[in-house]
């Protein structure tokens, strides 16, 4: 009960029950292989399997076929025909920030009767006032992981979780999370995952974004410049010392290497910005003991200060870094290219939290879309044309134009709960369902930049999986289980 | 160079004029004389762009109302992307122009407002930036035949002042969205005795400055030493005015509105605060906007000696005061005494607590912005001739906002606004069929669901 | 409680239609005009007491008529008469505040002295008729609250014929008005129907009480005292007072018929006694579905009243069958469209309720039609000068142009119960003619002349058409 309401967060019985469960899922570590038999497999990636199985080992997927044996001395979980897929990789959310003192529903109320974003966004720094270049900012910072919230989010299905920043403009890194654990440092897989932009059509917000683009497209002009070659400068100053260390950190930052590679310029790798093992690779232990070596080093080189908040922006136009671009509308999209320029590419997704036909839901500007080649990552959800009841299904106009839509899932896990039942009203209005289960999944993670380790069942990726009853888009089906990186999450609703 | 549009002769025009059409349209509307063009109206571009047009647009065949007061019917209105290229008959249309047949339809420019809200405009300056291109008001706007308005009323303060924008009804695209912003300013005619020295004493200034900038070009070519003189503080925004650069708009005493009685003025605007924003004028030596100048028709010829202009909204009343009946109250002939003396008029609707400045859906029709042909209307009840009465609403409103180089009629050169109408545009049953925003067409009756129940009525 | 007429309708029909023929001056002079039966129309308004003639009133008094103007004879392009088809080249002859003669140039002799007045290309119309305003009210100054109800107000006395509407509605061709009190209160007061011209108030008087004005919700709840903020209570507030009068109605009654003593006698029980005798109307201020379907439930269901509804909009439309049925007729305004938020529509409120349409839950139901609705513009909402135009919106939004004329004219003459006096150009009406320089829907085209009680009250000035 307490559980499934975030109210109860600060319940003292609340807090006693999930300390308790939250020691309970991954207690029993076992080291055996699992293997998961008579499974139907929506491994997202090729053809369904209609029977087979699926091996697990040291948290991975080491076989998934229709052939594939079970290993000796293997946990074996019998599937009984249900169906397994990717868990669910929630790309945009804001569950688990400490909570806003100034957070007061009735300005989310009036903000929603402005026909801007939806109530989910935390009001404190927006309408455009306390918009500013922050990008360098991380907003794992500003989470409180003593949360239930992400312990609901991993029994709803959510395995990898986006910690979104909110504010208006560059308000900073966005975080990668394992949705398991209570300190911060369980639940971070990667504190700078994307930046974080937050369009909206604002004068100050506009002009914010459009002077840090001007400086980083400079900043990358400095950097190409030859003679400035061995300029391993980390961005320095009066950041605060936890801002900082993340962007050195980086392994693909585009500074820690140069030394190396004096003169060798950073170029945008188009298809793929981000390494594919990047994420994996990356532990946040790993990263934490190579931080004292650097910081001296860095410091050494002082005469050229640079802003991080630009630098990271830098990062970005050359391809080493992902966005996530989040509107408030089609109109906001307008906006976006008006402010920064139609050739301003780099890896992005385009994010809207909510249609708003009041400024045009963004089936409207499909055609901006499509040239952008990006992601897009919108609600699963019909919308109405303007004024009206008339419904229409922006999800679809999207996908049939030839653009990848992923879906957010939302800030509440009663949200995430009722997400395939969402999708179910996408599919029943004509949207496909392979694109809805991928919309939750895949495109999600390749907007993520963790395509590589999440979103698919294949061989090598995690094994973070969902088992069902049956179709996951059949009403009648019922989320059975689901596994994190091969451990079960204990469920222990029905027990309270 | 083989666009040869205008290559048209006096007696080609005149044979084609189509005297009996002027009385056409789906209600026999149009009883009302409108004057034929003179053959001259087959206006010419001064030159052809170096950047050829990449799309081309053809409204034909319809009755083509140029928006300053003339009429030709049958003509052709040729559109480059998103400037108008040429009016008139017999124009040779380039390979791939899109045609729009408007035969037995009526073409005009769009409706330019002088005062207005919402309909996609944005918060604030810079304006552009917080407009909404897709605001559903901006639908209804156009099919008002609203293709811009002044966002934002001009206020009174001591000195000239403002930031309000004209905004376009560009619907979809940001970069239209406002066509200019900051050159209407505002300004209050009734000064205190030191505020009016003293903005006297600034026009002064700004003038001397004004010359001693014109010295210094002459002798900057002899004399490379020569400093440029530095506008005097406080000097900027009347030098914006002197140099035709931003129209000043003169809000007069009392000139606020009535909440009650559709939009009674009260005690506005008598002869002598009408006066009192004319010495601004005089003094600028540049023609002012006096706004609502409810006895404006006392003295028609002082205004138009000043080069003013007047923003009516000529439902307005002010009664008269029994104890000078002559030389009191309002007067339904304002526009057309006005008009008659040369000022420049535009009318807008009347604004009070139940309606006004814009389109919304609060049923007013009439007396709010979806109907801006009814204020039109009254002026010409009032006296003014029908074919003046357009002009309220193009030509002359876009003088008054000071964007008539850029909008306000259907001449080459000029941004491509147009509306097709299937009537007369100022009848009372007449709807905008297409409208038609910088060379795209943003409106069509027929795909937009704000009048469908009422074509489906009338079986369209 | 309801009386019925032993004549068949067909019979009174007949009659009304010759009365005119037989009607002299002098008897209209004497204001004994028959008050004629409302049968045959699209919507007949329910009035089953009505008194047989203006002289067997007993609460309601009527002004004047027949009082002397010299004789004209109207000649213009297009005459109107809106009961009968438009008269080309038309003449109207007037005399004595009557209509004498209607007809095709060809075919009237105009009487020796009659002053010929030209009009060339001219409509001539009837004036019009506005069924809910506040003409001579200077702004709110209507809406005195003393108690949740307050039958014991009037605007009689505050009839002011050179009030800047009342010129208004001259030159805007409005020669008969419903001078109402505002809905500050569920029962504003008494209304009176009023002429826009007249040597005095007392000449310009038609009938006082005019109305009973009522206000449903939508207005009345910004103070109604302790009983009635919301509907069902402002409801009750109205049955309250209602009910006093009708208890007041019935003692009279008793004692009239020699049953018991005469009740002590109530100046506002007694006004309220009319209602009763179907001697005038209340006028209802009402405006959206539910408080529309009150007024038929309350009003003219349980109480028997003879109801009107004036400023009907919104959704109020949906409720056309069962007015039409019921014999309730509406003017619609100050507003004159509907935004539908389910499709973004924009509807016409007077072809809504002049037409058959669907009303969302249920089938295609029938609309009032041509004879079941007005138009009224609640000046100075919107200016008096703007009744006309408030049709003309109407027609814009797709109302046949010609039931646009009626509503002006013969339908709000009818809902008040005055057409036998006003509403149309017939023999022995009111002369109360307005000339437009053309279709008087065109807000172009302005009133070149205005004959109130047939004498010329307004004559256009080209240098000041209008203050």
């Amino acid at each position: 009960m307490h559980a499934t309401n975030p109210r109860w967060n600060r319940a003292p019985l609340a807090l006693a029950a999930a300390v308790l469960f939250c020691a309970a899922p991954l207690l029993a570590q076992d080291n055996r292989p699992t293997a998961f038999t008579n499974a139907r497999i929506l491994t997202m990636k090729g053809a369904l399997i209609e029977r087979g199985t699926l091996v697990v080992k040291n948290g991975k997927i080491v076989a998934v076929a229709a052939d594939a044996t079970a290993p000796a001395g293997a946990r074996i979980v019998d599937c009984n025909g249900g169906t397994l897929m990717p868990g669910l990789v929630s790309a945009h959310s804001r569950a688990g920030f400490a909570p806003q003192p100034t957070a007061n529903p009735l300005d989310a109320m009036m903000r929603r009767g402005g026909g801007r974003r939806g109530a989910q966004t935390p009001p404190p720094d927006s309408g455009g006032r306390g918009a500013q270049n922050a990008a360098a900012t991380k907003a794992v910072e500003r989470l409180d992981p003593k949360q239930d919230v992400f312990a609901e989010m991993l029994r709803a299905g959510v395995t990898t979780l986006a910690l979104t920043p909110s504010g208006d403009g560059l308000p900073g890194f966005g975080a990668l999370l394992k949705p398991d654990g209570k300190t911060l440092e369980a639940l971070t897989t990667d504190d700078d995952a994307f930046v974080f932009v937050a369009m909206q059509r604002d004068s100050r917000v506009k002009k914010i974004l459009k002077d840090a683009f001007d400086a980083a497209k400079k900043a990358v002009e400095a950097r190409k410049a030859p003679k400035e070659a061995p300029k391993p400068e980390a961005p320095q100053g009066e950041q605060k010392p936890g801002e900082q260390k993340p962007a050195q950190q980086k392994p693909d930052a585009g500074k820690p290497p140069e030394p190396q590679k004096p003169g060798d310029a950073p170029k945008p790798e188009q298809p793929k910005p981000q390494d594919p093992p990047k994420p994996e690779e990356k532990k946040p232990e790993g990263d934490k003991a190579q931080q004292p070596a650097q910081e001296p080093q860095a410091q050494q080189k002082p005469e050229e200060k640079k802003d991080p908040n630009v630098e990271v922006l830098a990062d970005l136009l050359e391809g080493k870094r992902k966005a996530i671009v989040q509107v408030g509308s089609g109109a906001d999209l307008l906006h976006w290219t008006h402010a920064v320029g139609k050739e301003l590419a780099f890896p992005r997704a385009i994010c809207a939290e909510a249609f708003d036909p009041q400024a045009g839901s963004l089936d409207l500007v499909v055609e901006e879309l499509k040239a952008m080649k990006s992601i897009v990552l919108v609600p699963p959800s019909l919308s109405t044309l303007p004024r009206s009841r008339f419904v229409t299904n922006p999800c679809k106009t999207l996908h049939d134009a030839g653009i990848e839509v992923g879906f957010v899932l939302g800030d509440a896990p009663a949200r995430v709960r009722i997400a395939f039942v969402r999708l179910m009203e996408l599919v029943r209005h004509g949207f496909p369902r392979d694109a809805a289960l991928a919309g939750v999944t895949v495109v999600p993670s390749k907007a993520l930049g963790v395509d590589a380790s999440v979103g698919t069942l294949e061989v090598g990726k995690k094994a973070n999986l969902l088992l069902f009853s049956g179709d996951p888009l059949d009403p009648a089906s019922e989320l059975r289980s689901v596994w994190l990186e091969g451990q079960k999450v204990q469920d222990d609703t029905a027990a309270r | 160079m083989q666009l040869h549009y205008f290559a048209v002769l006096a007696a080609t025009a005149l044979l084609t004029v189509d005297l009996e059409a002027q009385r056409r349209g789906r209600f026999n509307r149009g009883g009302q004389g409108q004057e034929t063009a003179p053959a001259t109206a087959e206006t010419k571009a001064e030159e052809q762009p170096s950047d050829k047009p990449k799309s081309h647009l053809a409204i034909v065949g319809g009755d083509v109302y140029l928006g300053t007061g003339q009429r030709i019917t049958g003509a052709t209105v040729l559109v480059g992307d998103n400037k108008i290229l040429a009016v008139g008959h017999r124009i040779e249309l380039p390979e791939g122009t899109t045609v729009i047949d408007a035969k037995g339809k009526s073409v005009s420019p769009g409706f330019v407002c002088v005062y207005g809200s919402g309909m996609g405009a944005g918060r604030g300056a810079p304006w552009i930036d917080s407009c909404n291109p897709f605001d559903p008001e901006i639908k209804q706007g156009l099919a008002a035949g609203i293709t811009s308005f002044l966002a934002s009323a001009p206020r009174g303060g001591s000195v000239p002042a403002g930031d309000g924008a004209v905004v376009k009804l560009a619907y979809g695209k940001v970069e239209d969205m406002v066509l200019q912003e900051g050159t209407v300013l505002g300004m209050s005619a009734q000064l205190s005795a030191a505020d009016r020295e003293k903005f006297r004493d600034l026009v002064k200034q700004a003038k001397e400055h004004k010359s001693a900038l014109e010295d210094f070009l002459a002798k900057k070519a002899d004399d490379p030493q020569a400093k440029a003189p530095k506008a005097p503080a406080g000097t900027e925004k009347i030098l914006e005015v002197l140099n035709g650069k931003a129209r000043l708009w003169l809000t007069l005493a009392g000139g606020g509105f009535n909440p009650f009685g559709g939009g009674r003025i009260g005690a506005a605007s008598d002869v002598d605060s009408i006066r009192s924003a004319l010495s601004i004028a005089t003094d600028l030596g540049v023609g002012c906007v006096l706004i609502k100048p409810t006895s404006a028709w006392l003295l028609p010829d002082e205004i138009a000696a000043t080069d003013s202009m007047v923003v009516l909204s000529p439902r307005d009343r002010m009664p008269i005061d029994p104890a000078d009946p002559e030389r009191s109250g309002s007067n339904l002939a304002s526009a057309a005494l006005l008009n008659q003396a040369g000022v420049p008029v535009a009318v807008t609707c009347p604004v009070s607590m139940f309606g006004g400045a814009g389109v919304g859906t609060n049923g007013l029709l009439g007396n709010d912005l979806n109907t801006p042909t009814v204020d039109a209307a009254f002026a010409i009840r009032g006296g003014l001739p029908n074919a003046d009465g357009l002009r309220t609403l193009t030509l002359d409103a876009a003088k008054i906002l000071g964007v008539d180089q850029r909008v306000g009629s259907l001449e080459p050169g000029k941004d491509a606004d147009i509306l097709i109408l299937d009537g007369d545009p100022l009848h009372y049953r007449t709807f905008v069929e297409t409208a038609i925003v910088s060379g795209r067409v943003v409106y069509e009756i027929a795909k937009e669901p704000i009048y469908r129940r009422i074509r489906r009525q009338n079986n369209k | 409680m309801t009386r019925t007429h032993s004549v068949p309708s067909a019979i009174l029909v007949a009659s009304v239609l010759l009365a005119p023929l037989f009607a002299t001056p002098l008897l209209a002079q004497q204001g004994d005009a028959a008050i004629p039966a409302d049968a045959g129309h699209t919507l007949d308004v329910w009035r089953p007491n009505r008194p047989k003639s203006e002289k067997e009133h007993q609460v309601a008094r009527w002004g004047p008529r027949g009082l002397p103007s010299p004789g004209h004879a109207f000649l213009a392009k297009k005459v109107v008469p809106i009961t009968s088809a438009p008269i080309d080249d038309g003449v109207v002859v007037t005399r004595n505040g009557l209509i004498e003669q209607v007809g095709r140039r060809q075919d009237i002799v105009v009487p020796e002295g009659y002053e010929v007045v030209d009009c060339g290309d001219a409509w001539l119309v009837p004036g019009f008729v506005e069924p809910h305003c506040h003409i001579a009210s200077a702004s709110f100054d209507l809406n005195d609250t003393v108690h949740p109800t307050n039958p014991e107000f009037r605007t009689l006395d505050l009839i002011t014929l050179d009030h800047d509407q009342m010129q208004m509605a001259r030159a805007g061709g409005v020669s008969t008005a419903l001078y109402i009190p505002g809905s500050g209160s569920n029962m504003g007061g008494f209304g009176t129907l009023t002429k826009t011209w007249g040597r005095s108030p007392e000449e310009a008087l038609v009938r006082f009480p005019g109305s009973l004005k009522i206000a449903q919700a939508g207005n009345p709840e910004r103070g109604s005292g302790d009983l009635g903020a919301g509907m069902m209570g402002m409801s009750e507030g109205i049955r309250l007072t209602l009910l006093d009068g009708k208890r007041y109605h019935e003692a009279m009654l008793a004692w009239q018929q020699g049953k018991s003593e005469k009740p002590q006698f109530d100046p506002t029980l007694d006004l309220l006694r009319g209602l009763f005798l179907h001697e005038f109307p209340l006028s209802v201020h009402t405006q959206i579905y539910q408080v529309v379907l009150q007024t038929l439930q309350e009003l003219r269901l349980e109480l028997g009243l003879w109801t009107v509804v004036v400023h009907g909009e919104f959704d109020a439309f949906r409720m056309r069958q069962e007015m039409r049925q019921a014999g309730l007729p509406i003017a619609a305004g100050p507003r004159v469209y509907h935004f539908d938020p389910r499709y973004n529509e924009i509807s016409g409120l007077m072809w809504d309720w002049y037409h058959d349409g669907e009303d969302g839950w249920r089938d295609q139901v029938q609309g009032v039609g041509k004879d079941g609705i007005g138009v009224n513009t609640d000046s100075p909402v919107i200016p008096q000068e703007q009744l006309p135009l408030q049709a003309a919106m109407g027609v814009r939004l797709g109302l046949p142009h010609e039931i646009g004329l009626r509503a002006l004219t013969i339908n709000n003459a009818r809902f008040l119960g005055v057409d036998h006096r006003i509403g149309s150009l017939d023999v022995g009406k009111d002369a109360d003619l307005g000339i437009w320089s053309g279709d008087p829907l065109d807000p172009r085209n302005h009133v070149k002349l205005f004959v109130v009680n047939g004498t010329i009250c307004y004559r256009r000035n080209p240098a000041r058409p209008a203050w």
